[in-house]
């Protein structure tokens, strides 16, 4: 699915990531764990396609295409999605407004004509229902108000709306009670296929539990410094991060 | 443009057309008021960033003219516009050419009405409103001096659109005259669209005075959409009496060079005034809004929201004042003004100012300036939306909270897709 060879990125000269390497496969789910500050949210916005990051070297390949050379938009069409650590507010756009310009964006680069009013409804209602999202937010600015668990709600209704190929969700687990822990984990489950990848980045075992990755890794100084299954998020948890750094 | 030239087709004018011995009288007071002044320069406060010394070489025709053939597609488009509205009224060059209006609400033409002329103070609604020169030169040269009549304990509730249309013929300057007199316990909605039917290089110096008496309530929505190589000048003043209350909006997408005149007085106590407005400057635009809310009795109120966007070499102007007299007690008045510049070439100058001189008042003002936030543009980019698109999704979000202030969700409609229209170009 995505393929990162050597990227090295800095920000304003200083160093961010490191000559990372990762490759995830189709249908695989990773987790990326590691301190405060050693690159996990970067590495999630470079992939996403955010302006200000410098990207000194390397490669980052989605399904063999060069991802680097495109837009923000364009990763996104080509299947990426980013759930963000700090869903932003957006005050004058309302949540069905934003759902509906962006899922029409991707059918017109299909070639698909846009969806209508009572298409679209049905297509998010159930959604909504699993993400327990009241229907009275779809008229509410995009996160304007929302809670910190209501904005990590709607980041994934959004991604179950787009149904990307590769989705990274950077600590969308962090800041939940235990019911809506398990309403996201319900969420990334219901997309999770043997074709789609997911990346979470994430603090803690106990989203891990439920949504069970294939492989963790411990990023550190902008690097990947150790790879592991399972069992490494769960001795990350009891020990720290001191021994793999 | 030079003054003598003006004052001779004054002389002409008054010889040939005004019939009525009173009317000459006040439109010679304006003339003379406005020779005293001349076109407002930058030496003029008010006038810094808006200098119209340009039009002193410019040479504008005045009288009417006969423009039919020149137009006749654009007009008919536009006349099946008017007519098909409920209430409608249009001007063409400012001189009133058609008019529907609900039962009992009548107009006339000042000019020519010298019974009706006698029953009205002409020196106090006509001379004393001299809110710069342009109003005088409006007063002394304007073909119609139209007054709208709101009897008492009307309440209409459809809008009453009034086209005010330039033929947009070279060098042509219409000056559009209209006073609404709104009676005891009325209610109106009036909407007035500024257009234009050729791009010419065309003047259009527009007066709107609103005399509000107790009980009454005016709401007031001002859609300027006149062609790219127009001036466009205009003035709104209102006068309010006890208990009553006006609410402005002010939209402007057209004109070359513009510059709108917002005063309300706020006269006795418990009137307010709700002032919205909201321009896009674009390409070779130059938008100048100044406004001036006076509040002259106690327990009165106003609010301002203003919203200017300005790209490519736009220039925004917002100059809004609001004043206190003394010994007016329990005033509130808030002013909000913010601007959002979308290149790296177009400016917006702000000057948000409070002159108070009682205590026993309550004001906030703010202003901000910026540019389209990156972090927003990315969040709606990495959802799939084309930067273009994003920018112009939160440009609309910036723009609805003047938008939304529109009772007509069809007007709504269409300036949202309006300002989409021009930001996309
Ligand atoms: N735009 C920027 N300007 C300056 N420094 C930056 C910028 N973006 C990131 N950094 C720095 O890069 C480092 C990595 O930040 P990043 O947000 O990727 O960390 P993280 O691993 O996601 O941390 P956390 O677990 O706290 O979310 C930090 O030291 C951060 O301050
Ligand atoms: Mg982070």
């Amino acid at each position: 699915m995505i393929e990162i060879k050597n990227l090295t990125v800095t920000v304003n000269n200083k160093k961010i990531l490191d000559k990372l390497n990762l490759t995830v496969g189709n249908g695989e789910i990773h987790a990326i764990m590691g301190p405060n500050g050693s690159g996990k949210s970067t590495l999630g916005q470079v992939i996403a396609g955010k302006d200000g990051y410098e990207v000194a070297s390397g490669s980052i390949k989605l399904e063999g295409k060069n991802l680097l050379s495109l837009t923000p938009e364009e990763r996104s069409l080509a299947g990426i999605f980013l759930g963000f650590q700090y869903p932003i507010e957006i005050p004058g756009v309302n949540n069905a407004y934003l759902l509906k310009a962006a899922l029409n964006a991707q059918r017109v680069s299909r070639n698909e004509k846009e969806i209508d009013a009572f298409d679209f409804m049905t297509l998010i209602k159930d959604k909504m229902k699993l993400m327990q999202i009241p229907e009275t937010f779809l008229s509410r600015s995009v996160n304007e108000g929302f809670s910190g668990g209501e904005k990590k709600r709607n980041e994934i209704l959004q991604m179950l709306i787009l149904q990307p190929k590769l989705c990274i969700l950077d600590e969308t687990d962090s800041g939940l009670d235990v019911d809506a822990l398990k309403v996201v984990s319900s969420g990334i489950k219901s997309i999770s296929n043997n074709k789609r990848s997911i990346i979470l980045i994430t603090h803690y075992e106990r989203l891990l539990k439920l949504v069970e990755p294939d492989f963790v890794h411990v990023l550190s100084d902008g690097k990947i410094v150790k790879s592991g299954n399972k069992d490494l998020a769960h001795e990350l948890d009891a020990k720290g991060y001191d021994w793999v750094k | 443009m030079t003054l003598n030239y003006i004052e001779n087709i004054f002389k002409e004018e008054a010889n040939k057309n005004i019939p009525l011995e009173n009317i000459k009288n006040i439109k010679q007071k304006a003339i003379n008021n406005f020779l005293d002044q001349g076109f407002p320069t930058r030496k003029n406060e008010k006038w810094k960033y808006t200098d119209l010394g340009f039009l002193n070489n410019r040479k504008f025709i005045f009288n009417p003219a006969t423009t039919e053939d020149f137009t006749r597609n654009e007009l008919k488009e536009l006349n099946e516009k008017v007519h098909s509205k409920k209430f409608g009224v249009m001007l063409l060059d400012g001189k009133l050419t058609y008019s529907n209006l609900p039962k009992d609400i009548n107009v006339q033409n000042i000019s020519e009405n010298s019974t009706f002329a006698n029953n009205l103070d002409l020196d106090k609604i006509i001379n004393k409103i001299d809110d710069h020169s342009l109003t005088s030169l409006n007063s002394a040269l304007s073909p119609e001096i139209l007054h709208f009549n709101i009897p008492k304990n009307k309440n209409i509730n459809d809008p009453i659109y009034f086209y005010i249309a330039s033929s947009g013929i070279n060098n042509y300057c219409q000056q559009p005259r209209m006073i609404l007199n709104c009676e005891e316990n009325s209610v109106v909605n009036l909407i007035f669209r500024y257009v234009s039917l050729k791009n010419e290089s065309a003047w259009t110096n527009s007066v709107l005075q609103v005399n509000q008496r107790e009980n009454s309530i005016c709401k007031l929505l001002r859609i300027q959409e006149q062609k790219l190589n127009h001036i466009h000048t205009d003035s709104i003043n209102a006068q309010l009496e006890k208990n009553t209350s006006i609410k402005i909006i002010n939209i402007d997408l057209g004109g070359n060079l513009v510059r709108n005149n917002t005063k309300v007085n706020l006269n006795d106590s418990e009137s307010k005034c709700n002032i919205f407005a909201a321009f896009l400057s674009g390409a070779n635009q130059h938008i100048d809004y100044h406004i001036d809310v006076n509040h002259n009795a106690k327990n009165t109120s106003s609010s301002q929201e203003i919203r200017g966007i300005a790209n490519y070499k736009g220039v925004g102007v917002i100059d809004s004042k609001v004043r206190v007299d003394q010994n007016i007690n329990k005033a509130t008045a808030n002013q909000s003004i913010n601007n959002l510049l979308l290149s790296k070439e177009s400016e917006i100058y702000t000057k948000p100012e409070l002159e108070i001189y009682s205590d026993d008042v309550s004001c906030s003002h703010g202003a901000t300036i910026g540019e389209l936030d990156d972090d927003l543009l990315f969040y709606l980019q990495s959802r799939g939306i084309d930067k273009k698109q994003a920018q112009s999704i939160l440009v609309n979000a910036f723009i609805n909270k003047i938008i939304n202030m529109i009772d007509f969700p069809s007007i709504r409609e269409y300036l949202t897709d309006s300002f989409s229209t021009l930001l996309s170009k």
